[in-house]
C-alpha cells in the first residue's frame, strides 16, 4: 500500500530497534546463586530461605536451589512488602493506617493491639481476628515529652495496659534517658505515668535492649554502659520488675564488654563476636530468657575476607548465619545452619551469584516446605 | 479509521526530510563525540606516560581503563540525548503551527475533509509518539554500533567491555531504557501526558482570542497545579500504604491524560479556527 | 436550498457578522459583495466551519451536513511539498464523491501537469489548481471565496469560462468577488454586505431589466451612502 509507506517505515524501524530492546531485556540473566560447596544435612538446602537485601534497592529471596525471587521493580508499587515491619501493613492493613508513628505493636492468637502517641493523644487501637473488628480509643496525653519513645508493651488485661516509655533529659550537657510506665486506662480513658526506679549507680547510658514483641517474657531488659567516650567501660544490666530496676548479673557475666550489643531473636538475646581477622571460629553469644541460661556456640569461620558483613538470624532454635565475602567479584556468600541447643553445624554452603552484589541477610526462613 | 491512517502517514511524510536530517546529525554528533572521548582517554593516558616515565599499567592504574559506559554518561553525550527530546517536545509545536504559518494553509483543507475531526487530532499524536520511539529505537541500535567503535579505537589493554545493560545503569539512562516493561511503560506514559499538554496549549491558543486565551492557557496550568498538589497529598499522606498510593496516583495520571485529551478534541471540533 | 439564517460572529466588540441571512438557490449563481472588512470572508467560512459561529444555523438541502458543499478558498491549502498529482490522489483518498475524470478533464484544460510542484505554480495557475480541487467534487453547491483576485487578465478569462462550462451544471455557486466585470453576465443574485450585514439584496436580472442598472451601478449607489 503506498498510501501507507511512511507509517509502515516508521513502525518497522520502531519495532526492529524496540524489539531488539525488549529481546535484549529478556536475555538478561536472572540472579542466581550456585551452591558451590555444601556440607552436613543436605536436606537443610530444600528448607533454607533467606529473605534479603541486594546492592540496597531489590528485595530478594534466595532458596537453598539457589533460585531467587526479586521483588516487584515497578516504580509504583511497594518494594517493601516482604520486609518484616511491613509485613504488619500486609496483614492487617485497617488496623494499620494511618497508625501514629510512635508506636508498639502486640499481637496474640485472638487480636493485633497497637499502643501509638500522637501530638495531643494517646491512640489505642484493638483489631479482634476472628471478629474482624477494630475497636480504637483516645486518651488525651499528660506529661509526655514531644520526642517520647514508646518502646514495649509491658503487660495488658483487656482494660489496662502498661507501655514503657524512655524521654530525654536535655539539661545537662549530654542527653540522658528516662525512663518511665505509662499505664493507659482504656475504660476510663486516662493515662498515668510512673517514673521508673533505678539502683544507686547513676552513671553510664541507659538504653533498652530490645523493643520488639515477640518474646514470652513480658518484663524489658535495660542495659548500663559505662565509657569514656570512647572504648566500653563496662556494662551492667538491668531488668524490669514491677517498676524497678533490678540487678541480672546472669547476663553481666555472659556479655563480653568490648563488644556489640545484644540483639533479640524472640526468647534469645545473640550477642556476636567483634570481626576477627583470620580467626578460626565465631564465638556467639546466646542468653535464653526462658531458662536464664547463656552459654557461647563457635561456628566454624569460612570467608576469609578481612572485614565480612556477618549477618544472623535465630530460627526454630536455629542460628543461622551468612557471611559475605566482600572482595570477590562475584557476590559470595557463606551460610551456616548452626543448632543453638546441641551447639553444632548442622548444614554449610557456600553460595557464589552469577553478578558481583552486594548482600544483606534480613531474615531466614527454615519451614519445612 | 481510514481518514487516521492516510493523515498520519502524510504528517509522517512531511516530517520525513527534517527527521531524517535530525537523526542524521545526531548519529553523526555521537559518532564523532565517541571517537573523540575515547582517543582523549587515550591521549591522557599518553601523556601521563611521558610526564612521569612510568609505564601504561601504573599510567592505567591512576586513569583508569575506558569503558564505553563512560562515553555515555559524559555530559556531551547526554546533552545529544536531551537535544533529541528538545525536538520532539518542539515538533509538539510545530507540528501544529506549521499548518496555519507554513508555505500553505492546510489547516483549511484538514478542516474540510469529511468525516471526524478527531482523526485529525490522533494522527498528529501518532506522529509525534512514533517519532519519538523512533529516536528511541535508533538510540537503541546506535549503542551496538558505538560500543564496538570505542573498543576498537583503543589497544586491549587500555579499555573495559561492558555489556549494553552495565552501560544503561552506570550512565542513569537506565530508566530511559528500563528492562521492566511496567516501568518502561510508566515513563512514557509521562512523555505522552507531556505531548498531550502541549496539544491542548497549542489547540487553546489557536481557537480563542487574546483575553480569553490567555486566562484558558492560564487554567490548564492551575489545572496541572491542581493535579500536581493532590498527587503530592496522596504521596505524602498517612493514611494510605504504599501500593495504593501507587495505584492511586495512576489512576490521576490516566484521568488527567483522558481530560487533556478531551478537552484537546473538542478543541478541534468546535473552537478552532482558521 | 442552501439557507443561511441569522449568523452572529464577535471580535470582541465588534459584530463582524450581525445576524446575516440568506439562501442560495441551486442551479444560480449568488454573489456576496461588500468592501474590504465586511464580512464576506467570514460568512464563507462560517459556513464551511472554518470558523466557529457564535450563533445562526446553516442547512444545506435541510440538513446540518456540509457534505453536499465544496469549497474553494483563496489559499493554498495542501501540504507543501506535494505536486498536482500527490493533491489529486489525496482528494481521491479522502473524498467519496471526487471526480477523476472531471479533475483529468480539467487539467487538460488548464493546462497544468500532474508533476508540477503546487508551490512553485505561479499564483494565476495556483488558483486554477484550487478550482479543479472544487470543480472535481461531484456536489451541488460550491462557495468560491475571491476566485479571481490577483490574477492576470488571461487567467482569468480560463477562470471566467468555467463558470459556464458543463461543469456548472446544476450546481449552487456563492462566491465572493471584487473583481465584477468579468463575470457582471453571470450572476444571477447579489447579496450586498456592510459591517457584517445584509444592507440589500437583488436578482440581478430585475436589476439590469427593470432599472437598467449593472451590479456595479448598484454599487455604487449602495456604498456611496
Amino acid at each position: 500500500m503506498r498510501k501507507y509507506m511512511h507509517l509502515t517505515a516508521m513502525l518497522a524501524v520502531i519495532t526492529i530497534g524496540i524489539g531488539s530492546f525488549f529481546g535484549y531485556a529478556a536475555a538478561q540473566p536472572d540472579l542466581r546463586f550456585r551452591l558451590v560447596e555444601q556440607q552436613g544435612d543436605i536436606s537443610w538446602k530444600d528448607r533454607l530461605e533467606l529473605t534479603g537485601v541486594i546492592n540496597d534497592e531489590d528485595w530478594f529471596t534466595v532458596r537453598g536451589n539457589g533460585k531467587v525471587e526479586t521483588s516487584s521493580r515497578f516504580f509504583l508499587a511497594d518494594q517493601t512488602l516482604g520486609n518484616d515491619m511491613y509485613e504488619m501493613d500486609a496483614a492487617y492493613p485497617e488496623l494499620m493506617r494511618g497508625q501514629p508513628y510512635v508506636n508498639v505493636v502486640s499481637e496474640s492468637e485472638e487480636r493485633v493491639s497497637l499502643y501509638g502517641l500522637n501530638e495531643k493523644t494517646i491512640e489505642v487501637r484493638v483489631w479482634e481476628k476472628k471478629k474482624s473488628k477494630l475497636t480504637t480509643t483516645v486518651i488525651p496525653k499528660q506529661d509526655i515529652a514531644e520526642d517520647a519513645t514508646l518502646h514495649r508493651l509491658i503487660s495488658a488485661d483487656g482494660n489496662t495496659a502498661d507501655l514503657l516509655l524512655e524521654e530525654f533529659d536535655y539539661q545537662n550537657e549530654e542527653v540522658t534517658s528516662k525512663f518511665s510506665i505509662v499505664t493507659v486506662d482504656l475504660k476510663g480513658k486516662r493515662m498515668s505515668k510512673r517514673m521508673i526506679e533505678e539502683g544507686t549507680s547513676h552513671n553510664g547510658d541507659l538504653t533498652v535492649i530490645f523493643d520488639q514483641e515477640r518474646t514470652t517474657r513480658e518484663n524489658a531488659i535495660f542495659v548500663r554502659t559505662i565509657s569514656d567516650g570512647e572504648e566500653v567501660e563496662s556494662q551492667s544490666h538491668f531488668v524490669l520488675e514491677a517498676g524497678k530496676l533490678v540487678p541480672f548479673p546472669e547476663l553481666d557475666r555472659l556479655v563480653r564488654k568490648d563488644s556489640y550489643g545484644l540483639s533479640q531473636y524472640g526468647d534469645l538475646l545473640v550477642q556476636l563476636p567483634n570481626e576477627e581477622e583470620n580467626e578460626p571460629r565465631h564465638e556467639v553469644t546466646i542468653f535464653d530468657l526462658r531458662t536464664m541460661k547463656g552459654k557461647e556456640l563457635k561456628l566454624p569461620a569460612r570467608s576469609t575476607a578481612k572485614e565480612g558483613d556477618r549477618m544472623i538470624d535465630v530460627v526454630d532454635g536455629k542460628l543461622v548465619l551468612a557471611q559475605q565475602k566482600q572482595d570477590a567479584k562475584e557476590g559470595i556468600v557463606f551460610v551456616q545452619i548452626h543448632d543453638i541447643e546441641k551447639d553444632e553445624t548442622v548444614f554449610e554452603a557456600k553460595l557464589k551469584g552469577n553478578e558481583d552484589v552486594q548482600f544483606r541477610l534480613l531474615h531466614a526462613n527454615l519451614a519445612e516446605r | 479509521m481510514k481518514k487516521y491512517l492516510l493523515l498520519t502517514n502524510e504528517e509522517l511524510k512531511r516530517t520525513a526530510k527534517p527527521y531524517l536530517i535530525v537523526v542524521a546529525v545526531l548519529m553523526l554528533l555521537e559518532f564523532i563525540l565517541t571517537a573523540a572521548i575515547t582517543k582523549m582517554h587515550e591521549g591522557k593516558i599518553e601523556t601521563f606516560m611521558r610526564e612521569n616515565g612510568v609505564s601504561m599499567q601504573e599510567a592505567i592504574d591512576a586513569y583508569g581503563k575506558s569503558s564505553f559506559a563512560q562515553v555515555v554518561a559524559s555530559g556531551p553525550f547526554l546533552l545529544i540525548l536531551g537535544a533529541g527530546m528538545m525536538v520532539i517536545l518542539i515538533s509538539a509545536f510545530v507540528i501544529w503551527y506549521r499548518d496555519w504559518f507554513g508555505k500553505t494553509n492546510y489547516i483549511y483543507r484538514l478542516l474540510l475533509l469529511p468525516g471526524s475531526r478527531s482523526s485529525i487530532y490522533f494522527a498528529k499524536l501518532t506522529t509525534i509518539v512514533l517519532l519519538m520511539f523512533g529516536f528511541v529505537a535508533i538510540q537503541w541500535l546506535m549503542f551496538f554500533v558505538l560500543a564496538p567503535l570505542h573498543d576498537l579505537l583503543l589497544p586491549p589493554e587500555l579499555f573495559e567491555r561492558v555489556s549494553i545493560a552495565a552501560v544503561l545503569e552506570r550512565s542513569g539512562l537506565m530508566y530511559l531504557y528500563d528492562f521492566y516493561l511496567p516501568n518502561f511503560a510508566l515513563i512514557y506514559l509521562f512523555a505522552l501526558l507531556l505531548i498531550v499538554f502541549i496539544f491542548t496549549l497549542v489547540l487553546i491558543e489557536r481557537s480563542y482570542r487574546k483575553g480569553k486565551k490567555v486566562i484558558r492557557i492560564f487554567l490548564q496550568f492551575v489545572i496541572l497545579g491542581a493535579v500536581y498538589g493532590a498527587t503530592l497529598l496522596v504521596i505524602n499522606s498517612d493514611h494510605l500504604f504504599a501500593n495504593e498510593k501507587g495505584m492511586l496516583f495512576l489512576a490521576f495520571t490516566f484521568l488527567y491524560l483522558a481530560f487533556l485529551v478531551i478537552i484537546g478534541l473538542r478543541t478541534v471540533s468546535k473552537k478552532i479556527t482558521v | 436550498m442552501l439557507e443561511v439564517h441569522g449568523l452572529k460572529k464577535r471580535y470582541g466588540r465588534k459584530n463582524v457578522l450581525d445576524n446575516v441571512s440568506f439562501t442560495v438557490q441551486p442551479n444560480t449563481l449568488t454573489c456576496l459583495i461588500g468592501l474590504n472588512g465586511a464580512g464576506k470572508s467570514t460568512i464563507l467560512k462560517g459556513i464551511m466551519g472554518l470558523i466557529p459561529l457564535d450563533s445562526g444555523t446553516v442547512l444545506i438541502d435541510g440538513t446540518g451536513s456540509k457534505d453536499a458543499v465544496a469549497y474553494i478558498p483563496d489559499l493554498q491549502t495542501m501540504p507543501g511539498h506535494m505536486t498536482v498529482g500527490d493533491a489529486l490522489d489525496y482528494m481521491n483518498d479522502h473524498y467519496a464523491d471526487w471526480n477523476g475524470e472531471t479533475a483529468e478533464s480539467l487539467l487538460r484544460t488548464f493546462q497544468l501537469m500532474r508533476t508540477d510542484v503546487i508551490t512553485d505554480l505561479s499564483k494565476g495557475n495556483q488558483a486554477k489548481f484550487n478550482l479543479i480541487l472544487g470543480f472535481a467534487l461531484d456536489r451541488p453547491y460550491l462557495i468560491l471565496d475571491e476566485p479571481l483576485a490577483g490574477i492576470d487578465i488571461f487567467t482569468k478569462e480560463q477562470i471566467a469560462w468555467i463558470f459556464t462550462s458543463e461543469f456548472m451544471e446544476g450546481r449552487g455557486i456563492l462566491m465572493t468577488t471584487h473583481e465584477i466585470d468579468e463575470i457582471e453576465h453571470l450572476i444571477d443574485r447579489v447579496i450586498f454586505l456592510q459591517d457584517g450585514r445584509v444592507i440589500d439584496e437583488h436578482d440581478a436580472e430585475e436589476m439590469r431589466e427593470l432599472h437598467g442598472k449593472s451590479v456595479q451601478d448598484r454599487m455604487r449607489e449602495v456604498y456611496a451612502r
